[in-house]
């Protein structure tokens, strides 16, 4: 399940108003997240949970649901 | 021996003879064989022992990585892994270079053969990091997980593969499929066409210009340019078909390296489109970590891996400051794009013409211009030509072109005719449909027979050149 | 391989792809001969071989034969030279792309004792594969179609041929009858009665274009030919030289690295003193067309030196005119 606001930040960051994201969902599937965008994109996650990622951890991404469960492990720390 | 030599005839098609009645325990090792023994044709035995040590060093590194559970052990054992390949790549590279003295004893390697180490190089990098994130299991079977590196199809000029693409493909029980190899035949004979006939035929044009650059002003400067661009293209994806037709003969689909790259409406679609495993490739490892390190800076930490990414792949091309600066201009071309990309998409929204036609033929045109400009540095043999070919193109009104007297019309008109051809069937479906039912029917013999022909009467295989001129 | 159905799918596909196969090479070669047969041109360059020949058959013992390509074509005056060292010449030179091997062949079974041959091949031959000739040499078999020329023709040689057909055109085209002619052309014509060509004499230089490298792959295999080629001359009784060929000396600097590899291995093989292919250099302004072919100051030049090298090897050789 993506968060509210995990969905709110990604989209706001691309400027979309409504998308459904879902857990399977890669990045390449939600318009205009490229690997362009893709820096851009985790900067704003992380500014929105006042954290910050690994590289590496970030490599180890799949799919959204793999950044939601990382920003859960982050913010239950 | 390549893809169109006359002796890969006999070779393919003894190789899949012993390939089809051998039992399926052993078929991974007549394909090993048969693949170091088409690398062994180039006489170059550095390079075997290069494939030899990397196809190793690469599989005791993925189950040393497999086993390791701790993470520093398991970062170093990746990085020695890689950095241990890279170092294998760059002495075969610098192996040329060496004194005199050295250089002799080692036999001389043409760019192709030593491009190729570079191919597997880089799929077993991708394996050892594939094993690292774990998205893949170690490959335990020694043989495969070489046969994996080797497979003779995309030794010399790839796709590269990821690992957990062509393993279970390899071993994948064989079974004869009459339509496969039919499709792999085509494939093939496409393959031969574009590289045979309108590649090498094009090269005709475009070194009459790029070989005597001081010769040429104004409209050969563009003809010789854009001839160069085609021909690029078609020699470089008509080996790819060549090499997935040949794969699909033994069961294996290898992935698609080009979809219509001068189709792109931008150079980021560019790149999504030309040498696809070999983009992929340097998007996963170098421009992603490097983006993701330099987040903090914002959108010029994008723009800063794009363009350290982008020289990177010129210097790999060679150390020539024309390679350099192809991949500058790329890596320039992407990164201002960053910048200005929101504001176009807003500008085009705004005068309401993001979905028109007119918009998408305009935005093509202007890519294919900016990847030909920049083949320009890539094809000329120095900065100084480069120079002088740029500034001299615009002179369209002295333009001569008594420079291709002697090229000959009609290869000219092949070339025209083709490139029409080509271009109907990416634009329009019912070209490859009429094709297909055609290559279906029962005078489909006939028609084989025809492409042949076409390919064996209108192929360049000689020089193209006037002849007696040439001593 | 375990169905029997897939097997008989697999012998279908055999037969038919060799049915296939066999109609194309025989389609591809009719062609081609009917195209060969079509454009052969009695007043085209290659043509020339017949007079050669014929002189050589004609010429009587002792004569002095000069085996190589265009470079003696366009680089000998085979009058002087004749007189200078007392024996009649026939210049057998013609074009490097028949390659050394065929040039060899051509003149062997008809070298008489007492004879003497100099072997001066453009460095060419002795790197990559053009001792072995290419394309030149299937349209060479349409005008001389005898054992010798068929049996060094090879399957890549008759593909590369495949130009003669595509540039067909009904009709066919014949090179201008030698005559006033406002630019050189190559023409049967053009040789003179020693197998000189002399009609490019008549113009000015042409300048010529800049050329691709030579081949850094040094071709053994060619070396060892020649050498054994002059050892058995030398056994039978035929006094057989090797001389460098004479080159542009822009063209020799670019490639400087490379002569000196091939003039190493020339010089292990080939037992003979004193020859550098510096020798044979000479400046740009000597040259007609291409960095071999000479302009009638060049070739007086060339002529004179070839005197004095070959005064030179019979002094030290020891064979006598």
């Amino acid at each position: 399940m993506i968060s509210d606001r995990l969905k709110r930040t990604i989209l706001s960051e691309l400027d979309l108003d409504e998308f459904d994201i879902r857990d399977e969902m890669l990045a390449g599937e939600v318009p205009g997240w490229d690997s362009l965008s893709h820096a851009r994109i985790i900067s704003a996650v992380e500014t929105e949970y006042g954290t910050r990622f690994k590289t590496l951890e970030l490599l180890k991404l799949r799919n959204v649901g793999d950044l939601q469960a990382l920003v859960d492990h982050r913010t239950t720390k | 021996m390549t893809f169109t030599s006359l002796s890969y005839f006999l070779f393919l098609p003894l190789v899949y003879l012993i390939f089809v009645f051998t039992q399926h325990r052993f078929r991974w090792l007549v394909l090993l064989a048969a693949s170091y023994g088409f690398y062994a044709t180039f006489n170059a035995p550095q390079l075997l022992i290069a494939l030899a040590f990397v196809s190793c060093f690469s599989y005791i590194c993925a189950l040393q990585l497999a086993k390791a559970v701790e993470e520093s052990r398991r970062k170093r054992t990746l990085q020695l892994g890689a950095t241990v390949c890279l170092l294998a790549l760059l002495s075969m590279k610098l192996l040329p270079r060496l004194p005199q003295s050295f250089a002799t004893a080692i036999p001389h390697v043409n760019l192709m053969t030593s491009i190729a180490v570079s191919y597997f190089t880089f799929q077993a990098i991708s394996y050892l990091a594939d094993v690292y994130l774990e998205t893949r299991a170690p490959e335990r079977h020694l043989g495969y997980h070489a046969l994996a590196l080797a497979f003779f199809p995309k030794l010399l000029q790839g796709p590269i593969e990821r690992a957990g693409d062509i393993l279970p493909q390899l071993r994948r029980h064989y079974e004869f499929n009459y339509g496969a190899m039919r499709s792999g035949m085509l494939l093939f004979t496409l393959g031969l066409y574009k590289k045979v006939v309108l590649a090498d035929r094009l090269a005709v044009y475009a070194d009459v210009v790029y070989d005597n650059q001081r010769d040429s002003i104004g409209l050969p400067l563009v003809i010789g340019t854009y001839a160069y661009a085609l021909q690029i293209y078609f020699d470089f994806s008509g080996y790819t078909d060549m090499a997935r037709g040949t794969a699909r003969m033994f069961g294996i689909e290898l992935t698609e390296n080009f979809k219509s790259p001068y189709l792109a409406n931008s150079i980021a679609d560019f790149w999504q489109r030309w040498h696809i495993s070999f983009s992929r490739w340097i998007l996963d490892y170098i421009f992603r970590p490097l983006q993701l390190a330099w987040r903090g800076l914002g959108q010029a930490g994008t723009a800063l891996a794009l363009i350290v990414t982008f020289l990177l792949c010129g210097i790999w091309h060679g150390t020539t400051w024309g390679f350099i600066t192809w991949g500058l201009l790329h890596g320039l071309y992407l990164a201002t794009s960053i910048y200005y990309r929101p504001h176009q998409t807003n500008l085009y929204k705004w005068l309401r013409i993001d979905r028109s036609k007119w918009l998408k033929a305009w935005q093509i045109l202007i890519t294919f211009n900016l990847v030909s400009f920049a083949w320009i540095f890539f094809r000329s043999q120095s900065m100084t030509s480069a120079w002088y070919a740029i500034t001299n193109v615009w002179r369209l009104s002295e333009s001569r072109l008594d420079v291709f007297h002697g090229t000959g019309k009609r290869g000219a008109e092949l070339v025209l005719i083709s490139l029409f051809l080509f271009s109907w069937a990416e634009l329009d479906p019912t070209l490859p449909r009429i094709l297909h039912t055609m290559f279906d029917g029962r005078l489909r013999w006939l028609y084989y027979y025809v492409c042949i022909m076409l390919i064996l009467l209108c192929g360049v295989f000689g020089t193209g050149e006037f002849i007696y001129g040439r001593f | 391989m375990g169905d029997s159905k897939s097997k008989k799918h697999l012998l279908h596909l055999a037969q038919k792809v060799s049915v296939l196969v066999l109609t194309t090479v025989i389609s591809y070669l009719t062609l081609l001969l009917v195209c060969l047969r079509d454009t052969r041109d009695e007043h085209g360059y290659l043509a020339a071989q017949l007079d050669k020949v014929e002189l050589l058959k004609n010429t009587p013992s002792p004569r002095l034969v000069l085996v190589g390509g265009s470079n003696l074509a366009f680089g000998v005056d085979s009058a002087e030279l004749s007189k200078a060292i007392g024996l009649p010449v026939v210049n057998m030179g013609l074009h490097a792309s028949l390659g050394l091997r065929w040039m060899l062949d051509c003149t062997t079974s008809l070298l008489r004792k007492g004879d003497v041959v100099v072997v001066i091949p453009e460095y060419e031959e002795f790197t990559g594969e053009t001792f072995d000739g290419d394309e030149l040499l299937v349209q060479m078999f349409a005008f001389s179609p005898d054992l010798n020329t068929l049996r060094r023709l090879s399957p890549s040689m008759l593909l590369k041929a495949n130009s003669v057909i595509f540039t067909w055109t009904p009709g066919g085209t014949t090179a201008a009858a030698a005559g006033a002619r406002r630019e050189f052309g190559y023409t049967r014509d053009g040789f003179n009665r020693n197998g000189d060509e002399v009609s490019h004499l008549a113009f000015a230089n042409v300048p010529i274009r800049s050329q691709t490298r030579m081949n850094a792959n040094l071709n053994r295999r060619a070396v060892n030919s020649l050498a054994t080629f002059i050892e058995e001359q030398n056994r039978s009784g035929v006094t057989a030289i090797f001389v460098f060929p004479c080159l542009m000396k822009t063209r020799y600097q670019e490639n400087q690295v490379t002569i000196s590899r091939i003039a190493g291995e020339l010089k292990k093989h080939i037992p003979q003193r004193s020859m550098v292919p510096d020798e044979f250099v000479d400046d740009d302004q000597y040259f007609f067309n291409t960095p071999y072919h000479l302009n009638a100051e060049g070739r007086k030049r060339r002529t004179d030196k070839l005197v004095e090298v070959l005064n030179r090897s019979s002094r030290e050789g020891g064979w006598h005119r």
